[in-house]
């Protein structure tokens, strides 16, 4: 360090402000509590998505293999794609009448209220949350 | 604390004696709190990224190897964690205030005692001018008395890089204030 190091480091001594403000520690251990709680609910809700898949896995084998071995049905042949497709028509066919469209907008405004009061909800909740 | 005993405490937290986190917190919280005021703008912001330095690293815990020093380890997460901080700010101005007080002083030396808080008061408009990662390697070097390869480690750059940036930065200030700190101290 030379003289002009010394110079700033003295300077920059007086700008350094080591104080801790009361409560700092529970504040962290606050913190630290509360990551660890939303740790355990994810951890939780991963755990139960996982079990869920295997046990609807698990389910969907079976079947494949009681039908496989005893029911031996061919399900390929008896889906009735015309069916589908005239439903398919029906249904889009309510959306071409005249007053479909000013549904439709009624519809999308609500939905996009909807979305945005749930922003809206989420932030304010997590703002509580962070000054608790 | 010697560092023997830190890494004795921190094998022990990592065991599951987490109350003794404490004792770290209670430790290096002041270090913290200083480096990262004099980075992020905003008091309070600062201390809030203070308290989720130590929330990350106690979570991070079970990461820290000991290859470098506790202290080292926390200023690195400071580090990241003021520049992503400070990244959403548009402008980063230092408020005065933050500065250490200047203890009363008889009405002879009360000129020169105004002439240091002008100094002060350029150097610290001088520094908020830097960006956020120059910003912490100065303080880093000059506050907390962090050696070159220490700074590299925090920062993730090279220490000819550290070098570089440190002889820019008081070339700066010294242009900015360099007569006037000889004014001060000379």
């Amino acid at each position: 360090m030379d003289e002009q190091d010394i110079n700033i480091k003295n300077l920059l001594s007086q700008i350094d402000d080591q104080s801790v403000p009361f409560g700092f520690e529970t504040k962290v251990f606050d913190k630290i509590e509360k990551r660890s709680i939303q740790l355990e609910s994810t951890r939780e809700t991963i755990k139960n998505i996982v079990i869920a898949m295997v046990t609807a896995a698990a389910l969907f084998a079976s079947l494949f293999c009681i039908n496989q071995y005893f029911f031996k049905i061919d399900f390929s042949s008896n889906i009735n794609f015309s069916f589908f497709t005239k439903a398919l028509n029906s249904i889009s066919s309510v959306f071409k009448t005249e007053g479909s469209f000013t549904w439709m907008i009624l519809g999308a405004n609500i939905a996009i209220l909807l979305i945005c009061e749930r922003v809206i909800s989420e932030k304010i909740s997590k703002k509580r949350s962070d000054k608790n | 604390m010697k560092r023997e005993e830190e890494l004795r405490i921190i094998e022990r937290i990592k065991c599951g004696e987490t109350s003794l986190f404490n004792q770290l917190v209670l430790v290096h919280s002041p270090k913290i709190l200083s480096i990262v005021r004099g980075v992020v703008s905003n008091r309070e912001d600062a201390e809030e990224v203070a308290q989720d330095v130590f929330v990350k690293a106690y979570f991070s815990l079970s990461g820290f190897r000991g290859e470098c020093s506790f202290s080292t380890w926390l200023f690195r997460i400071a580090y990241n964690m003021s520049i992503s901080k400070t990244r959403k700010q548009k402008r980063i101005n230092i408020p005065f205030e933050n500065a250490g007080q200047i203890p009363d002083s008889s009405n002879d030396e009360r000129e020169l005692i105004s002439e240091k808080e002008r100094v002060t008061k350029l150097l610290y408009n001088a520094i908020g001018e830097l960006d956020t990662g120059d910003k912490f390697i100065i303080l880093s070097f000059y506050n907390h008395e962090k050696s070159i390869r220490e700074i590299s480690e925090i920062s993730g750059l090279s220490e000819s890089n550290i070098k570089v940036k440190l002889h820019r930065i008081k070339k700066r200030l010294s242009i900015l204030i360099g007569d006037k700190i000889d004014l001060c101290y000379g």
